[in-house]
């Protein structure tokens, strides 16, 4: 049975992502999703995915399952592999559905050797410390591995080698032909199209075609208007059509070579083209010239169009003004001061009082609600876990063990959990109102009275702006991973997502990618000539001015308030 | 511009040895635009990384912009004259917003406050750039991010730019873009190294570079690389639709240096002939 769309749309926010699809997946093809980066492929899957759920519209997978039979493999392999072992990682799935030995093992096998793993070879070995081709086969075999009736893979050359790439795509066609129901969102076309029983092409959230590939070579520039480019196999043959060597266009750069008329190819002989003799250019001048135009066309335009979206933004950005151009040390004494207070506090009314202070901050600081939602959204589960975790207590005392909710234990604890959030919330203030730079100054002029005792002052205050300038990327992979955990086969929401269990399993990918981002970051550093032995010409030079002797009395006065009544 | 000489590499791994780099000969004049490609692990990225410095040769010699790699002090300096462009967008921003990540390249090179402003909003206007040089990093696609990175090799005034396959993580439209703009500075003068594993990029070029497994195994023009080495075939390269047609002309009689190695040189071959 085919996987029916339905006038599917699904909105980010106030903006569109997609916009009322009609889709049929057949069953046992392989669909390739294409578009330019921002045309909603990788939102389509998410929604065909379950992760999602569609603004309006509907899709029906006609079985009652449904969606738990659909696995996706996304593109960052880093992001999704979990376990210690390959085999391990690949039978987590089938562990989540209760699966039974020995057919769990049996099924991870089959996964493996399916997406071109020997269970032999790499069972045993960790799949971080795989190659790049390697790590997405355990992905891959680890989405199949549940036998689901509809694969989704999302960029799955990406960043390969020539020789992996097309050793995935011989496994790609191998799972086409094993039964499976696939869908692809690619960029390589080249390497897709000759696989792809059906194409969709996706321009800003909108189908703008779904048939065999053949059917866009025959009128419109669907794929040009969309904003890609037919296969070379296509390009090629087009221009071969047109000279009369090629009858038909291919299907792929097979069927090109293998239909091509020898006769058209025939060297017309030495005395023939006199302008090709000897005086051709540089090849790449031509390549360059027709591509390179074009770019520096499109830098151009982009940079005349000056802050033509920001309409209704300018208000909140006028507003967030005030605290964007404080001077970094009254927003670091601010932070430390009311951090070190909130510590102290044990009764609802200062942290009440400060909660109005910390929202009032946040209202006039410009922080766009999306950007809000963006960042609170990942502590909420785990914000709400802690507090019903201090509102219960569990006693097995008396052989009947019992479970009891207990008031008292449920105001301690929301005050310790709201306690936490406004000492995030004043670090995401903090970072959301200050740039890189003032933030590294204001912070090594705090700290330069160390450097008469030997500490690198320098290092340290680019280290703290650095690492806090990577709080927003450690947040979003950590979404990534619980999007990925949350893909194969445990879906679970909400609190179910912080249990200690799967924060255990997050713990290790997210530490090596965070090493994997450290160690990138600081040859980046090293290779722009950074020398704390140099001196140095700061891009800001801080300057006090009257208002921030106006802000910084108001934060010591906020800070002793709030200290007094949290004393009282 | 570069002049490496026998040059090894070899880095611990734990206990054991590694020999990453073996007897690397290679040659680059000032003003030349050079591919250079390998599988991944056979060595591409350490090579470009014992260029600026980052990597310290275990033998031979090498010379970059006229400094003696050897030294400590040289690694340090040849930073000022040799950039890279790395592969990830995410991991080579280290200002929060474009002029900031610009100006932390040119704190140390002991210029004025002024000079540095003005070198920074020219470096992003250049790299089209310009009205965002104050919009926070996050909201910079994956192509503006690789721009932004030239754009500080461009305020460095680097005489020579290694792109170290910096567009492999983009979609093919900022992969063109990028590409040309790399095309764009070499003709103002700047060296190009570009290390990439596209096959239709080192057909574009004047010269390819081949590494496999720490070996340069091939360095000259594509032309010969692609049709006379073997080369394609020993390190499993699948041929592009043009190479295959290529292939097919030589054996229907064409010269070697008219055949083709790209889709527009492919159509002028047959079109005049047709």
């Amino acid at each position: 049975m085919p996987i029916q769309l339905t006038g599917v749309s699904y909105r980010y926010g106030q903006s569109p992502a997609l916009r009322d699809i009609h889709l049929v997946i057949p069953e046992g093809g392989l669909t390739v999703l294409c578009g330019v980066t921002g045309s909603g492929k990788s939102t389509l899957l998410r929604l065909l995915s379950g992760l999602e759920q569609p603004t309006s519209g509907s899709i029906d997978y006609s079985h009652a399952d449904s969606s738990a039979s659909v696995s996706i493999v996304f593109q960052q392999p880093e992001s999704q592999l979990f376990a210690g072992s390959v085999r391990k990682d690949v039978e987590y799935g089938l562990e989540q559905q209760a699966v039974p030995e020995p057919r769990r093992s049996e099924a991870a096998d089959r996964a493996m050797r399916q997406a071109g793993l020997d269970p032999e070879q790499y069972g045993q070995r960790s799949p971080f410390l795989l190659s790049g081709g390697e790590k997405r086969r355990v992905c891959i075999a680890g989405a199949i591995a549940p036998l689901p009736r509809l694969l989704l893979l999302d960029e799955p050359t990406a960043g390969l080698d020539p020789p992996a790439a097309r050793a995935l795509l011989e496994t790609a066609a191998e799972l086409k032909r094993g039964g499976y129901t696939i869908v692809v969102a690619t960029h390589d076309l080249d390497c897709f199209f000759p696989l792809a029983d059906q194409v969709a092409v996706l321009a800003q959230g909108a189908l703008r075609y779904s048939g065999p590939p053949d059917g866009l070579w025959k009128g419109a520039r669907v794929l040009e208007d969309a904003g890609l480019e037919p296969p070379a196999y296509i390009r090629i043959g087009r221009m071969l059509m047109r000279q009369g060597g090629l009858d038909a266009l291919p299907s792929g750069a097979g069927e090109l070579l293998a239909e091509l008329d020898p006769r058209s190819l025939v060297y017309p002989g030495s005395g023939a083209g006199p302008a090709a003799a000897g005086g051709e250019r540089p090849s790449a001048a031509s390549l360059s010239s027709t591509a390179g135009g074009a770019a520096t066309d499109a830098i151009t335009a982009a940079d005349t169009d000056t802050d033509s979206a920001d309409g209704s933004g300018s208000a909140k950005r006028q507003a967030g003004l005030v605290l964007r151009t404080l001077d970094p040390r009254v927003k670091w004494l601010a932070m430390a001061l009311w951090s070190l207070v909130l510590l102290g506090m044990k009764s609802i009314l200062p942290l009440a009082l400060t909660t109005v202070l910390v929202a009032v901050l946040l209202a006039c600081g410009g922080i766009t609600r999306k950007r809000a939602v963006w960042f609170y959204r990942p502590f909420l589960p785990m914000f709400l876990f802690l507090w019903l975790l201090s509102a219960f207590s569990w006693s097995g005392a008396d052989g009947a063990a019992s479970f009891a909710f207990s008031s008292e234990g449920a105001l301690t604890g929301g005050l310790a959990v709201l306690r936490l959030g406004l000492l995030v919330s004043l670090g995401f203030l903090f970072t959301e109102t200050t740039s890189g730079a003032p933030l590294r100054e204001g912070l090594e002029w705090a700290i330069a009275p160390l450097g008469r005792l030997g500490v690198r002052t320098r290092n340290w205050s680019l280290a703290v702006s650095v690492t806090l300038q990577f709080i927003p990327w450690i947040l979003g992979k950590i979404s990534a991973l619980q999007l990925a955990l949350a893909s194969r086969g445990s879906r679970k929401r909400g609190l179910a997502r912080w249990t200690p269990r799967q924060i255990s399993l997050m713990a290790v990918p997210l530490l090596l990618q965070v090493i994997g981002m450290g160690d990138e970051l600081s040859t980046a550093i090293e290779a722009r000539g950074y020398d704390p032995s140099k001196p140095r010409t700061p891009w800001l030079v801080l300057s006090w001015r009257r208002k921030d002797t106006a802000a910084l009395l108001l934060v010591l006065l906020a800070a002793a308030l709030l200290w007094w009544v949290s004393g009282v | 511009m570069i002049h490496a000489s026998h040059l090894n590499l070899t880095l611990l791994d734990g206990q054991q040895s590694l020999t990453v780099l073996q007897d690397i000969n290679l040659h680059i004049e000032k003003g030349e635009w050079v591919a250079l490609t390998g599988a991944n692990g056979s060595g591409k990225s350490s090579l470009v990384r014992t260029f600026n410095g980052l990597l310290v040769p275990s033998g031979g010699s090498l010379t970059a912009a006229g400094l003696d790699l050897r030294s400590p002090e040289n690694r340090s300096a040849v930073k000022r004259s040799i950039q890279l462009v790395f592969q990830s967008p995410e991991a080579q921003t280290i200002g929060s917003t474009p002029e900031e990540d610009v100006a932390f390249g040119l704190e140390n090179r002991g210029i004025s406050r002024e000079e540095m402003k003005a070198r920074t909003l020219n470096a992003l206007r250049r790299a089209g750039l310009g009205h965002k040089a104050r919009a926070p990093v996050s909201e910079l696609s994956g192509g503006e991010r690789q721009r932004l990175a030239i754009a500080c090799c461009l305020a460095l005034e680097a005489e020579m730019i290694i792109f170290d396959e910096a567009t492999s993580m983009l979609d093919p439209v900022s992969r063109k873009e990028i590409f040309a703009f790399s095309r764009e500075l070499w003709r103002r003068g700047v060296t190009v190294l570009w290390v990439t594993q596209r096959m239709e990029e080192l057909a574009a070029a004047e010269r390819v570079a081949v590494m496999d497994f720490g070996r340069l195994v091939y360095d000259g023009d594509p032309r010969t690389l692609f049709y006379d080495s073997g080369l394609p075939a020993a390190l499993r390269w699948e041929d592009s639709p043009v190479i295959g047609i290529g292939r097919k002309m030589r054996d229907s009689g064409w010269p070697s240096d008219r055949l083709p190695l790209t889709e527009q040189q492919l159509e002028e071959a047959l079109c005049r002939y047709s």
